[in-house]
């Protein structure tokens, strides 16, 4: 088992609430994808969930707290930030830095020194890695302790196509052992490949839970599309039957709230004639604008945010969650 | 707790700036107390059992000149290392999810800091005393000022380093704490001085300029300095246990408001 359990989670910086109230759970055996725009609190959550942000609520895994548990690396595997490590200490001993706090031998380490590909610059200074580099070895460190849960933020951040392939395979393998995976990343394409499970969330508020099919069937954008020259007479019928009827500038018509058999037995109920009738998907990118649309802080083009909203104070880099941007350097 | 002092002492290993620090340390102290014996020798005034002597060629002048104590600044670098870097370079997130427990990683680090310092410190004058021993005779019969020496500036360096590391945490930026720590001994403390030891005016205060905590715990090591010559003020600094307690104080409450704010902020 390698439950999670995020009760309550809150975090507030002075006047703005970055993370409110936010419970959700993390199954073994799926990779479970963590969706917000950025600024919503994705990495806050993460940190929180850790113990190293101090905020309200609690996380357990399997019933644990992070900070109880003994040698933490061999139940939670981490992935935070690019780059967490000294510039001069080569990649081997940050992962036999890290190996010392938790029981785990320098056999391990050169063992996932080898599956994220960087044994050739094991003995090399990361300062001269890049960040496809950088993230590979973040990405060792998590997997050093052999553990049951990854808590990754943005591990695509800077991976080749292969390394990402790479990355989503190795996840969906992980899971499928019974494993956990809690994974952010704000390329949607890459998520709907990857994940099974979604937590969606905006302005630190959870919005949406659960599998990624359920989700993608929230959009209105999923919709029938239907080329009829007996419209006159279908479209007060689907109208009365729960369907709303749009024309389209290309001639067809695109029909929403019925589905694709629906529109079709109703054609058939009074003689109409149908030359196409075609369901069209929505994709978890439309869901995913729709469903954080009304609750996205930093909106582009509008330096004020929504009405009614307080602005962004000035200076201030918009993902307030982002630890690039939350310890001054 | 076990787990918090094997992560430290390899973090404080598998750094070059460790290694550096300390061969500078070494180099520079053995080969200015080779050249002080030396040139006591060549002067031809070698007096056998000579404590001041011995004290000079073994601290590169500083119990006896008011020369800096090159290796308690050197660690006082080390001390703020040890949190800069963390900070510096995110890792203290990766430290705090490999050892999650903040206490420990807080006492891991000023246990196995001190220790390092005081060790270093402590050999690397020994070694000096060696030198005076052998180019100068100049040691006891006992050895008993070789080894108040050692301890001497063990401790002051020891402290010093946490001096280093509480203000590294407190301030979470190298390059600040950098200043403040070489900056406080060298300059601040010794204007603060001049102004209440010097002007007649702040007789009655006077004896303040004995607790300012750098200069109080330059008493463990220091056997002769000009501030002697203040005497004649009305001057009377503190002795090595006083001073070295005043310093420990200081260095205690430093390591203290660093600890607190450690456990309670972000990381």
């Amino acid at each position: 088992m390698a439950t999670i359990e995020a009760q309550a989670l809150g975090k507030r910086y002075g006047p703005k609430q970055a993370v409110d109230d936010l419970s959700f759970r993390v199954d073994p055996g799926s990779v479970t994808g963590f969706l917000g725009p950025n600024g919503s609190g994705k990495s806050t959550t993460m940190r929180l969930m850790l113990g190293l942000d101090n905020g309200v609520g609690s996380t357990t895994f399997d019933g644990m707290a992070f900070r109880s548990l003994g040698e933490p690396m061999r139940h939670v595997g981490a992935l935070l930030e690019a780059k967490p490590f000294h510039p001069t200490r080569t990649a081997r001993n940050h992962l036999r830095l890290l190996a010392a706090a938790n029981g785990i031998t320098d056999a391990r380490v050169d063992q996932v020194l080898e599956l994220v590909g960087l044994t050739a610059v094991a003995r090399g200074k990361p300062k001269k890695f890049s960040l496809g580099m950088g993230q590979r070895l973040g990405i060792a460190a998590a997997l050093l302790g052999d553990p049951h849960t990854l808590i990754l933020d943005e591990p695509a951040n800077g991976l080749d196509p292969q390394g990402i392939q790479w990355l989503r395979g190795f996840l969906k393998d992980f899971a499928a052992h019974g494993h956990s995976v809690f994974v952010s990343s704000h390329l949607l394409a890459e998520m709907a490949l990857m994940a099974d499970r979604l937590v969606v969330i905006g302005r630190g508020r959870l919005i949406a839970s659960g599998p990624v099919d359920d989700f993608v069937k929230t959009s209105r954008r999923r919709a029938v599309v239907l080329r009829s020259p007996d419209l006159t007479r279908l479209g007060p019928v689907l109208a009365e039957r729960g369907g709303y009827v749009e024309g389209q500038p290309d001639g067809s018509f695109v029909v929403t709230g019925l589905d694709r058999d629906q529109v079709g037995d109703v054609a058939y109920e009074i003689g109409a004639r149908v030359h196409e009738l075609t369901s069209r998907e929505a994709t978890l990118e439309q869901a995913f604008l729709e469903a954080t649309g009304v609750s996205e802080e930093f909106v582009g083009g509008s330096i004020g945010g929504e009405p009614g909203s307080p602005p962004a104070p000035p200076g201030r880099t918009p993902d307030p969650g982002d630890p690039n941007v939350a310890s001054a350097r | 707790m076990i787990a918090a002092l094997r992560y430290e002492w390899r973090r404080l290993t598998t750094l070059r700036s460790t290694w550096w620090l300390t061969a500078i340390g070494a180099v520079v102290t053995l080969g200015l107390a080779l050249l002080i014996a030396l040139a006591i020798a060549s002067a031809g005034e070698v007096s056998e059992g000579d404590n001041y002597q011995l004290g000079a060629v073994a601290t590169q002048g500083a119990a006896v000149g008011g020369v800096p104590l090159l290796v308690a600044y050197l660690f006082a670098l080390l001390g703020v290392f040890c949190f800069g870097h963390e900070y510096r370079h995110g890792m203290i997130r990766a430290t705090l999810t490999a050892v999650p427990s903040r206490g420990a990683v807080f006492a891991a680090k000023v246990l196995v800091t001190a220790a390092a310092a005081f060790l270093v410190g402590a050999v690397i004058t020994l070694l000096g005393a060696g030198i005076a021993l052998l180019v100068l005779s100049a040691i006891d019969g006992e050895g008993g000022t070789a080894l108040e020496l050692a301890l001497g500036v063990g401790t002051y360096t020891a402290l010093f380093a946490l001096v280093g590391l509480a203000l590294a945490s407190l301030f979470r930026n190298q390059i600040a704490s950098l200043v403040v720590v070489l900056v406080m001994p060298t300059v601040v403390e010794a204007v603060i001085q001049a102004v209440l030891v010097f002007p007649p005016a702040f007789d009655d205060v006077q004896f303040l300029a004995r607790y300012l905590p750098f200069d109080a715990g330059s008493q463990l090591y220091v056997q002769l300095s000009p501030n002697d010559a203040l005497d004649l003020l009305g001057y009377d600094p503190l002795g090595a246990v006083g001073g070295g307690l005043v310093f420990a104080g200081f260095t205690a409450l430093l390591l203290a408001a660093a600890g607190v704010l450690f456990v309670r902020r972000d990381a």
